[in-house]
């Protein structure tokens, strides 16, 4: 098992050769040279000269090739032009965030698509395998920008102001007054961003719990259920982590709308997928056998067809990848998310050279791994893979 | 009994046409007529199918033939009214185009001038209620008797043309033999027919295509310029003309700027459609020439075009494409410079579904017999990847680009949403969509629509990509 992933591991270094050198020759072919934006006209006859000599580019093509890969094995992705600050501390700061977008809502959409997958496989040709069909097929030609900005229209905006209408603990003076100090504290969903602005909110009337909830909602949210803590200020006391229970909620509250956003479509294809892969196993002899024995139903579609169906989901998880961090690019855009995706884009906007290449390259690279790791979990899962 | 059944729909009396049943229908609407009649013998299939015995499924059978003969009895002048039909609905249509969308009727008489029609403006003057527009920018640039409304019209009279082509064959099949019936082209027209979704694709993406053939008839508005209608943000319906006082229409409201939502959407289907097709074409091309030259020659060539296919792979389509663009797309390129630009990126960015599905295509073809035969007979590589290979080849490839003209316009959409593909004042979906984000809240409007056409079209695309799968792929067929 160790040999086989070392041997991928392997097999992928060629492939980032490859992504870099294709890095490369689109900056050789593009018109003019980065240092152009640092030249002003007051700046004198020579100045692209030094300039040029200064950041290299007066060497050969071969040489500036070697030293960026050199660079980029030191990671030394340069200095970001626009925010004057390495690279890679950019990237570190972006990173996590599109790895927790793209990995919940992949999370979640995977099973989902799998369960409607086999509601629709086993259901075939019935009104709920139409039903199921249509409504997939309608999620996955959808573009993802237009449903986040409709699950924004719907859930974050019209439902949230139906909800301060309606609602007995925010009607009027309530949620106005309280709009005076957290205007999050409104909101149904919130409309973009990735953490309320000035405290960690899950307020109490958030939901009422019912009193033998009580205990789980005191051990949940702390003995002291009003929370108005300051963010900075727990920040820098230090007295705080990651799965802080109210900052955890607070998370998933703002991941919900971009997760469904981004997860939608993935869903969708993997139902579409799950329904064809399920379909073909049925047909299999070994399941007229299970049938045969008197196995009941369930444990035929769950023990055996849904077993062996599964098996080209896992390369399909791998594959889908790359779709999915295109979706988080537009996902994150609209979401103001701080992800990879705004980071490329604004990069793009403002010609941050420096930026896009690296970005460009952390992609790949994820896009890589990912497609690694799919390739062991398929050698685990189908025992007819050799480890060798 | 089903024999009998077959014969029905195989040798339709063909002139019992409604137009005598329902006097002036056939007449006016030849094709609305036939299919009346195929309507008809449906239902009599099914009421057949309904009968309990025998007996009474030959009544039924009977009444209907008892019909078709009284017909026959009658003179079967079926030709005639089918000529006649087709004359009074070209006079209908001809009246129709004049009048009704004088577009085109500014293209035959000039001196009609450009007015406004096929909308409410139009509609309120026949009514006459005095609604004046002023048509500006675009229209006017495009001039009366342009190459545009030119061809234009010979669309609308090939789409007529084709129209008639099928309700006359619909009334009279051709009679076919076995061997005829069982080709692979016969076998696919009819497993496409009876696909129903890919026929609900079929017919959803000729209608947006017809929509952005016409699109310069049906847009009352220029989609670059606000003046017609000026006023920023109009919902949906009459608004009044701040300068002139005259009341204005718009379909779809206004976007932030006031021009017409309605006219740039329709606009912006000319260039999605055209960037979507276009791009399948190259990707298409050079996946067909890569993914056939690496299962022909194998070897070394293979390995390297399939590494590449999977370096390309390993970087999210959308982000090449940012990189690509953003590195290039510095330089300030005209309309149709950035258009070729965007074009040519996803070109050679998306031509790996199809070398995929080409190669291993060729890898299994080149071992059967006929491929060993061109061998043997000293054929040239090339002319066997030409003319036995890729035709072989073809039916998934076909099937793929129907799938990626819907990925390719989302991938445009997407581009142009950011801010990144073609130039603002032409219009775009992903661009009108994106100038309704800024007002999303406010005015849903500017979003909405352009998304929704969006989601018909691509489902429209991939509908049909199921439906010609299910057609070209023989495990699918007969199910």
């Amino acid at each position: 098992m160790l040999k086989y992933a070392i041997r991928k591991l392997l097999l992928a270094i060629p492939l980032l050769l490859g992504v870099l050198t294709l890095v490369f020759i689109l900056l050789e072919l593009a018109p003019g040279e980065p240092i152009d934006l640092f030249i002003s006209p007051e700046m004198g006859p020579d100045a692209r000269a030094l300039l040029m000599a200064k950041y290299g580019f007066d060497q050969p093509a071969w040489y500036r090739y070697l030293l960026m890969l050199y660079n980029v094995f030191t990671l030394d992705f340069g200095i970001s032009i626009t925010e004057n600050r390495p690279v890679l501390e950019l990237i570190a700061d972006r990173l996590p965030n599109t790895i927790i977008l793209s990995m919940v809502s992949l999370a979640v959409s995977f099973p989902v698509g799998i369960a409607l997958g086999t509601i629709q496989a086993v259901r075939q040709g019935r009104a709920e395998d139409t039903a199921l069909s249509v409504t997939s097929l309608f999620f996955y030609s959808m573009p993802r920008f237009w449903l986040a900005l409709m699950l924004q229209l719907t859930l974050a905006f019209w439902l949230s102001g139906w909800l301060a209408d309606t609602l007995p603990g925010m009607t009027g003076s309530t949620c106005n007054e309280m709009q005076g100090v957290v205007t999050t504290w409104c909101e149904a969903f919130p409309l973009d961003g990735m953490e309320s602005p000035t405290a960690f909110i899950w307020p109490e009337w958030r939901f009422i719990p019912p009193s033998w909830m009580q205990p789980i909602y005191e051990l949940t949210y702390g003995p002291e259920h009003v929370v108005t803590t300051d963010n900075a200020a727990l920040m820098a006391s230090g007295n705080w982590s990651f799965f802080d229970s109210r900052r955890f909620f607070d998370l998933l509250w703002h991941l919900a709308l971009p997760g469904v956003a981004l997860g939608v479509a993935s869903a969708a294809g993997t139902a579409r997928y799950m329904r064809s892969s399920l379909l073909e196993v049925i047909r299999q002899d070994y399941i007229r056998t299970a049938r045969a024995k008197g196995l009941p139903e369930r444990v035929v579609v769950l023990k055996h067809a849904m077993r062996n169906a599964l098996l080209p989901i896992v390369t399909l998880l791998g594959l889908s990848l790359p779709f999915l961090f295109s979706g988080a690019v537009l996902t994150e855009y609209i979401f103001s998310w701080p992800g990879m995706g705004r980071l490329i884009v604004d990069a793009i906007t403002k010609q941050d050279t420096p930026v896009i290449v690296a970005s460009f390259l952390v992609f790949a690279l994820l896009v890589v791994l990912g497609n690694l790791l799919a390739d062991l979990a398929y050698a685990v899962v189908d025992p007819r893979i050799k480890y060798d | 009994m089903t024999a009998i059944i077959k014969d029905h729909t195989r040798n339709p009396t063909p002139l019992a046409l409604p137009g005598l049943v329902v006097p002036g229908l056939g007449h006016l609407i030849p094709w609305l007529g036939t299919w009346f009649y195929g309507l008809r013998l449906r239902l009599v299939q099914l009421q057949v199918g309904k009968q309990r015995d025998a007996a009474a499924r030959q009544r039924v059978l009977e009444a209907e033939d008892a019909s078709r003969n009284w017909f026959k009895r009658h003179g079967d002048h079926g030709d005639l009214i089918i000529g006649v039909g087709m004359l009074t609905h070209v006079a209908v249509l001809v009246w129709t185009l004049v009048t009704g969308l004088p577009r085109i009727g500014s293209v035959l008489f000039p001196e009609i001038g450009f007015q406004l029609a096929f909308t409410v403006q139009h509609l309120a003057a026949t009514f006459g209620l005095d609604v004046v527009l002023t048509a500006t920018g675009l229209h006017e640039t495009l001039g009366r008797l342009d190459l545009h409304g030119l061809l234009s019209v010979l669309y609308v009279i090939a789409m007529i043309a084709v129209l008639w082509i099928m309700a006359y064959l619909r009334a009279f099949p051709r009679q076919l033999n076995e061997d005829q019936l069982n080709s692979n082209g016969q076998v696919f027209l009819r497993t496409m027919k009876k696909s129903r979704n890919g026929m609900i694709g079929l017919v959803g993406a000729l209608m947006m295509i017809s929509i952005a053939f016409v699109t310069p008839w049906v847009t009352p508005f220029d989609p670059t310029s606000p003046t017609a209608i000026n006023i920023t943000l109009a919902a949906p319906g009459w608004h009044t003309h701040p300068d002139t006082g005259v009341p204005v229409f718009s379909l779809l409201g206004t976007d932030a700027i006031g021009r017409d939502l309605w006219s740039r959407i329709l606009y912006g289907a000319r260039i999605s459609l055209s960037i979507g097709f276009v791009t399948i074409l190259i990707a298409g091309s050079i996946g067909t020439a890569l993914g056939a030259a690496a299962g022909l020659f194998g070897g070394w060539l293979d390995r390297a075009i399939t590494w590449f296919i999977d370096l390309m792979l390993s970087v999210p389509r959308l982000v090449l494409l940012l990189a690509i663009l953003g590195i290039f797309g510095s330089q300030d390129l005209t309309g149709s410079g950035k258009v070729f630009l965007i074009v040519a990126t996803l070109g050679l960015t998306g031509w790996m579904g199809v070398s995929r599905i080409v190669r291993g295509q060729v890898l299994s073809l080149a071992r059967q017999d006929f491929i060993q035969a061109a061998r043997a007979l000293g054929l040239s590589p090339l002319r066997i990847m030409v003319r036995h290979l890729v035709p072989n080849a073809l039916a998934p490839v076909i099937v793929y680009a129907s799938l990626a003209v819907g990925s390719t316009i989302l991938l445009e959409a997407g581009l142009s949403f950011l801010g990144i593909g073609i130039a603002q004042p032409t219009p775009t979906w992903g661009s009108i969509v994106s100038d309704g984000k800024e007002v999303l809240l406010n005015s849903p409007w500017v979003a909405t629509f352009p998304g929704l056409l969006i989601v018909w079209t691509v489902l429209s695309f991939n509908l049909l990509g199921d439906g010609l799968r299910d057609a070209l792929d023989p495990k699918f067929r007969g199910k």
